[in-house]
């Protein structure tokens, strides 16, 4: 669509901003050299996630086998969908594992508890763990502690909600969230700002 | 550094580096004077004292938890309300939020660039209403000022012939509205309201040497291409680099007095150097006061002599006196129409692209329990840190992730600024216990509630409900109460212009009646307040005084 054509290449950018800046403020010995830092960061957002993307980081917490049961459990909360990739894609794992690492002794502890809850009831639900569950039955399970999420009470409907939140935190703060899921474009040149173009917003 | 003696005297001192320390710098310098601006702040530096963007959460390490943004800790560093070196006192129970800036540009590094012009009512609201007090002077010798004003900022916006908004024949093209902008339009109209395309000191194409405003919508962030007007990088850089012999700036100066002479005329001004705490002096043959209404009212208490036991030039004992701001509420509610289809284009000029003017003028006066008016300002922004669950949706799955998409961007905020009436209950006076890290007393600022606003209030939070009702909003979050009074950050009067010298601080002219060679050229000149941001009004007088001033030293008045 047009939204498309209005991103201005970063020569394009650096070219016609340059220009104007240099010509009305040629205010500091190193401004040439600034500036291009400046617009450099200002354009390149997520320049450095490509490559990052490669290699899954190390976990900072988690087991492996833990980390298998948060990769299938945050696929199951905000999964693929025709829209944009979900939650693995986006590894919300690794951000769950980074806020693992980070948080309190008693936080922790709710984690690594609430996942082996988790696996206890899928073994007595399914006789697996839950990351060996077909999608069907993580999906049972996890319809059935989430009842409550108002209201949780049990350690696994506790869990639910702690997982809940890590994962809508880690998905809607990822490239994938922001840019593929909820398509937001602000916070970058853009030559045009085409505002609205839906008929149905501008009758009447 | 410069030095002062008795033969490196300047022709004015400027006090202050914001709108209307700019704005007098600008005419005086460019006029040919030789002119010293003092700022309590310091000169940023254009790439390294400013965020422009903030990084996404994704590049930052763990996602910035536990991380300030960059932006903020850029606005902690330049503005605040409570600091400890620079303190103010209130009455117990009746809070007040003064914002202030340490920078050059003054409080237009932070602004909202909303360019509304006072009416032809607003200059004469006690002919009117017969509330408040009447400038001595009219929307028709002001005009020309906004004209100018306006012509060298750049605003944007369309002529609309509304009665509450003079128009502006030099405005540049609109910016184009949101799909929320379209929905809160279509709403006011059945209620017989108009919203109009934002006037906005934000470039939408190349001006004056400038590039247009490039859309990245992190206008806080500060703006590298300085499409989104400021005092700093499009007023006294520019002076400073184009007359470096007659402009000089001098940052980081506290001011402390204005002091006069034995003819009880301004000779200079004494300030604290804040780098090392050493008092020095600046002599000059005039002084502008522009520190930002009450810090100037409360430079020009602390300014005493023989000749003015209580603060220069207030023989009528109105310094501190008729004091006004804004009265702010806002809203806010989703509106399903808007369900998949935000704004994919992104934030545009950040903030409101547009307005709902006073609608009380095409309405019958006995409509209303209050006098006065107040506009809306609508806002319907994304952000990069998007709203994971606003509507705190259970569940999970595809249906959940698509709850979250449908509702993502339907937010509209609704903020008004109302107007006060000034009253003998609303008054800033100097604090004698309390001094700042300087040992200078501070401000005591009082500024209750009074019945008028009460009873405005309640119409703005009905206006409220009956826009988002219109525009089939849901889960309408109405204001209790108004903001914290001072939240408007549009303080006014304190040093008041008038037609009678007993009853008023300063002249026409925003001379001061007492001391001919002072001038005040910010908000706190101001008779009233109206509902309309006050920075272009400020600019227009300050241009306006300006002019003045530099006829008065021609013709050796001075």
């Amino acid at each position: 669509m047009s939204e498309k054509n209005n991103d201005v290449s970063r020569r394009e950018a650096l070219k016609t901003l340059g220009v104007g800046v240099v010509a009305t403020l040629p205010v500091l010995g190193a401004v040439a050299q600034a500036q291009d830092h400046s617009m450099n960061d200002h354009m390149n957002h997520g320049a450095q996630k490509t490559a990052a993307a490669q290699k899954p980081a190390a976990l900072k917490f988690f087991t492996a086998a833990e980390n298998q049961t948060l990769i299938e459990m945050s696929e199951r909360i905000i999964p693929a969908d025709d829209h944009s990739p979900g939650a693995k894609a986006a590894r919300v794992s690794e951000y769950i594992d980074m806020v693992a690492s980070i948080a309190s002794e008693p936080t922790r502890k709710e984690w690594r508890e609430g996942l082996a809850a988790i696996n206890k009831m899928s073994r007595d639900m399914f006789t697996k763990d839950f990351a060996e569950a077909t999608e069907a039955q993580q999906i049972k399970l996890l319809t059935e502690i989430s009842k409550n999420e108002k209201a949780p009470k049990t350690v696994e409907e506790k869990f639910f909600k702690l997982m809940k939140n890590a994962t809508l935190d880690g998905y809607y703060t990822s490239e994938i969230g922001i840019h593929q899921e909820l398509k937001y474009r602000g916070n970058t040149y853009l030559k045009e700002f085409t505002g609205c173009t839906h008929p149905e917003h501008q009758q009447g | 550094m410069f030095t002062q003696s008795g033969k490196n005297i300047y022709d004015v001192i400027i006090i202050g580096s914001g709108a209307a320390g700019g704005v007098t710098a600008k005419l005086l310098v460019e006029a040919g004077l030789k002119v010293a601006m003092l700022e309590a702040g310091a000169l940023r530096d254009q790439w390294n004292d400013f965020a422009y963007h903030d990084p996404f959460p994704y590049e930052m390490e763990n996602r910035g938890i536990g991380q300030k943004a960059k932006t903020a800790l850029f606005r902690e560093k330049y503005s605040f309300i409570k600091n400890p070196d620079e303190p103010y006192t209130t009455p117990k129970d009746l809070p007040y939020e003064w914002f202030r800036a340490r920078n050059v540009g003054g409080r237009t590094m932070f602004w909202g660039r909303f360019i509304n012009r006072f009416n032809a009512v607003d200059f004469k609201p006690r002919s009117y209403d017969g509330m408040g007090k009447d400038w001595p002077i009219t929307y028709a010798e002001v005009q020309p000022y906004y004209d100018k004003a306006e012509l060298f900022m750049g605003v944007c916006g369309t002529q609309e012939n509304h009665p509450d908004l003079p128009d502006s024949k030099y405005l540049l093209p609109p910016v184009a509205f949101k799909c929320a902008d379209y929905l809160i339009k279509r709403a006011c109209a059945k209620l017989n309201m108009r919203a109009l395309p934002v006037r906005r000191a934000m470039l939408t194409k190349d001006y004056h040497g400038y590039k247009k405003c490039h859309f990245c919508a992190a206008c806080d962030n500060g703006c590298e291409t300085h499409s989104f007007f400021n005092s700093a990088f499009r007023i006294v850089v520019p002076l400073m680099k184009t007359y470096p012999r007659t402009f000089t700036l001098i940052p980081n100066a506290m001011a402390r007095s204005v002091n006069v002479n034995a003819k009880g005329l301004a000779s200079g001004v004494t300030y604290v150097d804040k780098t090392t705490g050493k008092t020095a002096e600046v002599r000059a043959r005039a002084v502008v006061v522009a520190c930002g209404t009450l810090e100037t009212t409360r430079l020009m208490l602390l300014s005493t002599s023989p000749l003015f036991p209580n603060g220069i030039a207030n023989s009528s004992g109105m310094l501190g006196q008729n004091f006004m701001e804004h009265l702010d509420a806002r809203a806010q509610a989703f509106l399903p129409d808007l369900s998949f289809s935000p704004n994919y284009a992104g934030d545009g000029i950040g903030g409101s692209h547009i307005i709902i003017p006073w609608f009380g003028y095409d309405r019958p006066k006995n409509e209303f329990d209050f006098v006065r008016g107040f506009h809306i300002e609508p806002s319907a922004r994304l952000g990069q840190n998007p709203d994971k669950n606003p509507k705190g949706f259970a569940g999970f799955g595809k249906d959940f992730k698509t709850e979250v998409r449908r509702w993502y961007g339907t937010r509209v905020r609704l903020s008004a600024h109302g107007e006060m009436l000034a009253s003998p209950n609303k008054f800033v006076e100097l604090d004698k216990e309390t001094v700042d890290k300087w040992g200078v007393p501070v401000l005591k600022i009082h500024h209750p509630l009074d019945d008028n606003d009460r009873r405005m209030f309640k119409r703005i939070r009905q206006t409220y409900e009956e826009i988002f009702t219109a525009a089939k909003g849901v889960d309408i979050t109405l204001p209790k109460s108004p903001d914290t009074p001072g939240a408007s950050i549009h303080e006014m009067g304190t040093a008041h212009m008038g037609d009678d010298r007993k009853t008023s601080v300063l002249n026409k002219f925003n001379q001061a009646w007492d001391v001919k060679n002072l001038f005040v050229t910010d908000a706190a000149a101001f008779t009233s307040g109206s509902h309309k941001n006050p920075t272009v009004t400020i600019m227009a007088l300050a241009w306006r005084a300006s002019e003045y001033l530099l006829s008065e030293m021609k013709r050796g008045n001075l």
